[in-house]
């Protein structure tokens, strides 16, 4: 999987990302070199509170290291964290 | 965590009632209002001391909820019919409305120290929560470790233990609402 994007979303106690889709300015270019998959990864310890909302997949208390593919990356998605502790989520998208 | 324990939406009109609590003025909660039931609450003060370590502060306009309360906001005969449905003796009850954008940090729900004994005195606390609005992206409460989300309307959850840590939050378009029960079961 050749690497087209990826970042760490961090998200503080009270903070949320509202519905939305990650919109990429480079997309016709992704999508030139071939099919774009969308993979997140949660990467810090499983405090409750911490909340990642995917379609109609809602994920909560993920162990460290868990990545799922998404259907599509342009899904509508959602984030936020109503605990005590920062989440951090490490995103990927990849051409395949 | 909650355990589910049915859809009482063939019992209660759940609609009815939130077009009900649209028309009138609710009683907002959060930072920056008026906070009633918990002023000099020593354990609210504690709580409010842990918001503040995890960065929770004042100017954190999300972190507001609203609630409705019997016989104040709306009748009730919704505490009535609803304690039958599960078979409790109520003590208290309230409608808690999370709209786009609003956060619920985390805590339990406490009473003054002299009601908690009041009613723990009377027999353990129960806590039922029921979703009492239609399903919508982004609207999530958690128990715990356990997220409930995608809720159908006017289905029922019974915590494991009245005073749980919980909290929600609402990343949607639309307003959640609750029906939010203490009691003693019979």
């Amino acid at each position: 999987m050749k690497c087209a994007r990826a970042w760490i979303s961090k998200i503080r106690p009270g903070k949320y990302a509202p519905i939305h889709q990650d919109i990429d300015d480079n997309i016709e270019e992704y999508l030139s070199q071939g099919e774009v998959i969308r993979f997140s990864t949660f990467i810090s310890h499983p405090y409750p509170g911490g909340v990642f909302v995917c379609k109609n997949q809602c994920f909560h208390c993920e162990l460290s290291g868990n990545t799922y593919q998404w259907d599509h990356y342009l899904d509508y998605h959602a984030g936020g964290n109503c605990g005590l502790h920062d989440q951090f989520m490490f995103h990927f998208l990849g051409i395949k | 965590m909650a355990t589910y324990i049915g859809n009482s939406n063939k019992t209660m009109k759940w609609e009815d009632l939130i077009n009900h609590l649209k028309l009138i003025p609710p009683r907002l909660r959060g930072n920056d209002q008026e906070d009633d039931i918990h002023l000099g609450n020593p354990k609210v003060e504690k709580l409010i001391k842990i918001w503040e370590n995890a960065g929770y502060d004042k100017n954190n306009a999300a972190a507001k909820w609203i609630d409705y309360l019997p016989y104040e906001h709306f009748s009730n005969v919704w505490v009535e019919n609803f304690s039958k449905w599960i078979n409790c003796e109520p003590a208290g009850c309230w409608v808690s409305a999370v709209p786009p954008g609003y956060i619920v940090p985390w805590h339990p729900d406490y009473k003054m120290p002299n009601q908690e004994k009041e009613w723990l005195s009377k027999g353990p606390i129960v806590h039922y929560t029921c979703y009492i609005c239609e399903p919508s992206f982004g609207q999530v409460s958690i128990i715990e470790n356990h997220a409930i989300y995608d809720p159908k309307q006017g289905d029922v959850y019974r915590w494991d233990d009245w005073q749980n840590w919980h909290g929600g939050l609402n990343m949607g378009l639309e307003t959640k609402y609750m029906f939010n029960f203490f009691g003693w079961q019979k």
